[in-house]
C-alpha cells in the first residue's frame, strides 16, 4: 500500500498525467493507458517499466 | 555506452546510511540551510539514497518524497524510516530525468551528492524546474571542484565507480540552471578536508585499485596538485574535495 497523500501526487513519468490505483500494487495512467507496478510498497515510476494494459 | 548506476549501487546500499559525509549533521544542515524549509511544504529529495537528506528534512516539513533509481537504497531508506518512526516520508523509484509527478507539485527540490552521476544533465535541470512551485527554491549539492583538479578528480572518479558521468564547476551549474530558468540566489564550492580511504570503502573498492588511485592524486602536478594538496597522516591519504552549495529560484 502507498499513503493517500502520495498516491495524490504521482503522475506518469512520460505524460505526467495523474495516476489512478488499479490495484493495491497497480498505478494506471489513464492516457497512456500503461500499468505501473507497486512492488513491497514502493512504486516503480520509470517509463521502461510501465506495461500495456492489456485489452478489455 | 553508460554505466547503469543501479549496478555501482545495488551492492554498496547499506553504506550509505553510514558513510560521514552522507550522514554527517553539519552536512545535512547545508542542505537545510539551502532550501528553508516551512512547516506546511511538501519536499522531493531527488536521489535519496538511503534517506539521508528526506530524514533531514522530513522534521521540518509536512511531507517528503524521497526518490532514487535503485530499489536497495529505497529498501534500506524505508527499513529505517519504520525503525525511527518517521511517518511523514514517502518513497518512489524513478529517474530524475523524467521524474514522475505534475508540474508546480513541490515547495522544494533537493538533489545532494548524486547530479555527478546523471547522462542527461539537461532533463535533469528541465524536471526540477518543472515540479518546483512558482515562488519557490530548489538546492543543488553535487562534487564541484575547480578546474584542474577536475581532469585528475575524473580520472579517479571513473575508476572508482563507472557511473561517475562528470562533476560540473560551479560556473557550469550556473549556466545550466539559469538555462533552464531558474533565478540563482547563491552559488559557491566549498572544500573538505577528505578522507580518501573512507570514501574509497562506500563504494568498495578493491584495494588493489585503491592503492593505484590514491598515486593519481598524489603524482598530480602543478595547479591541480596545489588545489588537492595531498598529504599522508599517519600514513592516510587526505586531499581537498569540493561541492557546490546552489540555491536556485523559480520566478513567480
Amino acid at each position: 500500500m502507498i499513503s493517500q497523500e502520495l498516491l495524490e501526487i504521482l503522475a506518469c513519468p512520460k505524460c505526467h498525467t495523474k495516476l489512478e490505483m488499479k490495484e493495491p500494487d497497480q498505478l494506471r495512467c489513464p492516457h497512456c493507458k500503461v500499468l505501473y507496478p507497486i512492488v513491497d510498497g514502493i512504486p516503480v515510476l520509470l517509463i521502461e517499466e510501465g506495461k500495456p494494459e492489456p485489452a478489455t | 555506452m553508460t554505466h547503469d548506476p543501479r549496478a555501482s549501487f545495488g551492492p554498496v546500499a547499506a553504506n550509505y546510511s553510514r558513510a560521514t559525509f552522507h550522514t554527517s549533521a553539519e552536512r545535512l544542515q547545508e542542505v537545510i540551510d539551502l532550501v528553508r524549509p516551512l512547516p506546511g511544504d511538501l519536499a522531493l529529495d531527488v536521489a535519496t539514497g538511503t534517506g539521508n537528506t528526506a530524514f533531514a528534512l522530513a522534521p521540518l516539513v509536512r511531507r517528503v518524497v524521497g526518490l532514487d533509481l535503485t530499489r536497495e537504497m529505497l529498501d534500506v531508506a524505508k527499513r529505517l524510516a519504520g525503525e525511527r518512526r518517521i511517518e511523514n516520508a514517502d518513497w518512489v523509484i524513478g529517474d530524475a530525468s523524467a521524474l514522475p509527478f505534475p508540474d508546480e507539485t513541490f515547495d522544494i527540490y533537493v538533489v545532494r551528492a548524486a547530479p555527478h552521476h546523471f547522462p542527461q544533465f539537461e532533463a535533469f535541470v528541465r524536471e526540477a524546474f518543472r515540479v518546483l512551485r512558482p515562488g519557490r527554491d530548489a538546492a543543488f549539492v553535487d562534487c564541484a571542484p575547480p578546474t584542474p583538479a577536475r581532469d585528475v578528480l575524473h580520472e579517479v572518479e571513473k575508476r572508482r565507480d563507472p557511473s561517475h558521468v562528470l562533476s560540473l564547476t560551479v560556473e557550469e551549474w550556473r549556466t545550466q540552471l539559469e538555462g533552464a530558468g531558474f533565478e540563482v540566489e547563491s552559488a559557491r564550492a566549498r572544500e573538505l578536508d577528505w578522507d580518501y580511504a573512507e570514501w574509497m570503502q562506500t563504494m568498495a573498492v578493491p584495494s588493489e585499485l585503491a592503492a593505484e588511485l590514491a598515486t593519481v592524486i598524489e603524482s598530480s602536478k602543478g595547479q591541480a596538485w596545489d588545489q588537492l594538496h595531498p598529504e599522508r597522516r599517519s600514513g592516510k591519504l587526505f586531499h581537498a574535495y569540493w561541492h557546490c552549495l546552489i540555491r536556485a529560484h523559480k520566478p513567480e
